[in-house]
This record gives C-alpha cells, structure tokens and sequence, in this order.
C-alpha cells in the first residue's frame, strides 16, 4: 500500500515536520513513517502530528506514546499535535494539542530532484524522494524509483517507477520512449509488445487518467 | 606509477583472455614495461594462451598468503622481455582472493611496471570483482551479440559504481569497448550486431574490433598470442588497439564486408 508522503511546515524559523496519521495506524506504519522522514531530513529534528478523521483519546494517547518512543529512538523532537475540531485535550501524553483550525500553511515536503548525468546501466537501482532527472541513457534491467516525476533524457529502456508514495499526478518524461516497465503511484505496466511507431523511441509522456489509467502520450 | 587496466566482460568465452594476453604483449612490444595478472584463480588460461604453463611453479595466490615473493611468481615471457606473467592457482578457489592481498600485490608490482593487466574472469562474482577493483581503466570485451552485451552493460554499472575510484569518488573508470569476433558478413546479413548497434546500447568509445577468425584458435592451442600472429587480421586489428590505447589515431580496419566480385561469388572461398 502506498504511503503518503510526508509534510514539511514551516513555522518561525524551523522546518516541522507533520506526521500525518490515520486512527488505526499500527505501530509498523508508524515507525516506517519515522524511518522515512528521517531519511528526508537528516538534521531535522521537529515533528507535529496531524490525527485525519475522529480518533478516540485513548487511542490517540496509545498512538503518541508509540510515537514518542520511536521519535526518540530517531531523534526527533515532538513539538505539538494537530489535532481537528473533536480533539478533547489540551495535552496527549505530555505534548500539546493545537488546533487544526489553526491553519498552518503546510506544503507536501519537496525532497530535492535528483540529476544524473551517466548512464544507468543495467542492475543499477536509482531511488529518489523527490524527482529524477536522468541526462543520458537507461539500460535494459535498470531500475528508476521516484516519490515524484522522472525525467529521461537518453534512451529510456529499463523499468520507470513515479510516485512510489502514491502520488497519482505524478509523471514520467522520455525523449526516447521504449521502456520494459513503467508504473506511476503502484499502477504498472510491463510493455513486452513491440511499442507503435509513434511511440517507439519517440518522445513521450506517461500519466494517470482520472479512472487510474496509465496514458502513454506521444509529446 | 603504473596504470592498472583490467580487461572484464561479464559473460565468459567473449575472449577477455586472448585480449588480455595480446594487449599485454602489444604493450610490451611498444616498449612498455608490463605485466599481465590471471584472476580467474581455480580456472587458470592466461598461462596456456601465453605458453608458460609448464613454467607456472609459483601463482598470484601463493603470492597473497605469503608462500612466494613476487620475484619468483612473476613468469617472464619467452619472447618478450618487457613482459611478465603473474598464473592464477589451479587447486584454490576465488576466495584466496582477499582485498588487501591483492592491493599489496598491485602496490609492489606499481614500483616496477608501467602496465598492470588484470585478466578478469566470467561472472560478477569474488574474482571478477577483485580484477575491477583497483582498476584505472578498462577494457570491455563484448561479442556482436545481444546476451554478451547486456551483460557488459552490467560490468559498466559495476565499474562506475563498485570500483575503488567510484567508491573514493575520485575521477571515474576509462572505459573502452573492444568488439572480438566481428564478422562484417554476417553482420551484413543481419545474423549479428554492428558495431552501431552496440554503441547504441553501451554508449563507450570503441578501442578496437577483431575480427572473428580461426587463426585465434590457433593462437590459444599453440600459446602464443594472437597479436604475434605476423600478417593475420587480428594481429593487425590488436596492434591498432594497443596503438589506439596509446593515443594514436587508427582508422578501423575489417569492419566492412568485403565486396564479392563474381568469380568470387561463383568459386566461393573466403
């Protein structure tokens, strides 16, 4: 199942980072969560939770206490929880509870793009958060995994991966269209037919239509 | 200080060990003190291509455990002198093969060399990762065919990012493609890959191409190097290599097909 990605606020003068969860999150979804946010921002080190949907106080108290324990483990600092309007308390476990209402601008956390410039070569395996920009060619049997937009310059031959969080607008670019796979936010497609002519090494666009289609365009 | 150039490829039988052994003699015979290391330790052919296999007393392993100094080790060639041969053990296996053992070989063999030829085995395993290693520059063999190529396209990954200059992000491994077994006929008739073709797909300059002929096999069964083959095409085709390694500009010869002319065509005859 796809994750969502995390978010990045920014108030005063620090980045915060939101944790989003859902009431029934498990302590695994939790600590990968964590692990990942940490692999984001190495030297961040303040977090805010954000409960979507109603969620029980002692639930919500169960949830933190996990939470905490983790963040420690990884060295974040809990700063306050968002909490929506049926928030009961002012405090869960120790750490303030602020409202959702309170309106903080908050923006998908934009992990920096990637560029690269040498070819990818088959068994390599290049992951990025953010988007990937490749300047040169992808061999058969590479693998591009993106949690945004990929960017092929060269011939693109190996397996395209966009979105791996589950961001559906999420896009893939080739100016030489003829990959073995392509998938955007989980939904995949392995092309071992011959491409059309309009597509065959053609530039090319991929995307989601809103029924989760994948939508090979010529550009 | 000495230039370590392996000669890898991925899939075996390509020819990395006729290549190793007639490029090491190429720059021998350009004056170039060189060396020439068999890695592919419990399958040792270096020794045979080049005709010491009765010469072979002491192995690149005895070598690393201490058992011989590199003076004894090293096998000079029968004709020439600026060359030397370093055997892979018969009896051991790949794992005799540790880092440092063979970077304490390669620094005493520096002092001394110009050249340092590491003759890679098939696979990416222990001995085809250890020949890669410490290499400055490299030499891809690849046949004009589609698995050979695809798996050199996996050793160029592994080279530009296992190597020890990928790893120290320092400037990254040279590398060149040598082409072996190119026959411009049947590429011409579609049975095999042009040399575009596999530029296409490996995007790395073109050292050499060699032709496909049976004086190769003939090379490795009187071990002697193809490049000493006076007067054959692929003698030719790795003096240019070597020459073209040195900097110098050589236009590709035996790339085309020859144009039958009708008693030809008539008589056949190759």
């Amino acid at each position: 199942m796809p994750m969502t990605p995390p978010v990045k606020i920014n108030l005063a003068s620090f980045d915060y980072y939101i944790l989003k969860l859902s009431p029934d999150a498990t302590a695994e979804q939790i600590y990968d969560k964590l692990v990942h946010l940490r692999k984001l921002d190495a030297f961040g080190r303040y977090l805010v939770i954000e409960f979507d949907g109603k969620t029980n106080p002692e639930k919500q108290t169960e949830i933190i206490k996990l939470i905490k324990v983790n963040a420690e483990k990884l060295m974040f600092e809990l700063k306050f929880i968002l909490a929506n309007e049926f928030a009961l308390m002012k405090n869960i476990a120790d750490i303030p509870v602020v409202e959702l209402s309170l309106n903080l601008k908050s923006t998908p956390v934009s992990s920096p793009a990637l560029r690269i410039e040498e070819p990818i070569r088959s068994g390599i395996k290049i992951e990025n958060d953010g988007d990937i920009v490749i300047l040169n060619l992808v061999s058969h049997n590479a693998e591009i995994i993106s949690g945004g937009n990929i960017h092929v310059y060269g011939d693109a031959r190996g397996r395209l991966v966009a979105g791996r969080y589950g961001d559906k607008s999420a896009r893939i670019f080739v100016q030489k269209f003829n990959p073995e796979l392509i998938s955007i936010a989980g939904i995949y497609k392995a092309l071992d037919e011959k491409l059309p002519e309009h597509l065959l090494n053609k530039p090319a666009q991929v995307f989601l239509d809103d029924k989760d289609r994948l939508n090979v365009v010529a550009l | 200080m000495a230039k370590i150039v392996v000669v890898t490829s991925g899939k075996g039988g390509v020819g990395k060990t006729t290549t190793s052994a007639s490029f090491a003699t190429g720059l021998a015979l350009r004056g170039y003190k060189t060396v020439v290391i068999d890695f592919d330790i419990g399958l040792r052919n270096l020794d045979l291509i080049m005709g010491c296999e009765r010469r072979v007393v002491y192995d690149f392993v005895n070598v690393i455990s201490g058992d011989a100094t590199l003076h004894q080790a090293l096998i000079k060639d029968k004709n020439c002198d600026n060359l030397f041969i370093l055997a892979a053990s018969q009896t051991k296996d790949k794992d005799a093969l540790s880092e440092e053992g063979v970077q304490k070989v390669l620094d005493d063999l520096a002092k001394d060399f110009d050249y340092i030829v590491c003759d890679s085995p098939a696979g990416i395993e222990k001995g085809a990762f250890m020949a890669l290693y410490f290499a400055d520059e490299a030499l891809v063999v690849t046949n004009p065919e589609v698995s050979s190529v695809r798996d050199s396209d996996r050793i160029l990954g592994i080279l530009s990012s296992k190597s020890r200059r990928a790893v120290d992000g320092k400037e990254k491994v040279k590398e060149h493609l040598v082409i072996t077994r190119y026959n411009p006929d049947r590429v011409e008739a579609g049975d095999m890959l042009s040399i575009q073709d596999i530029q296409d797909i490996l995007r790395i300059p073109v050292l050499g191409v060699i032709p496909e002929s049976k004086d190769v096999l003939q090379a490795s069964n009187t071990g002697t190097p193809a490049i000493n083959l006076k007067g054959t095409n692929v003698s030719e085709a790795y003096t240019d290599l070597v020459a073209r390694f040195l900097g110098e500009d050589k236009p590709m010869r035996y790339t085309t097909a020859e144009k039958k002319g009708l008693l030809k065509r008539l008589f056949g005859g190759n």
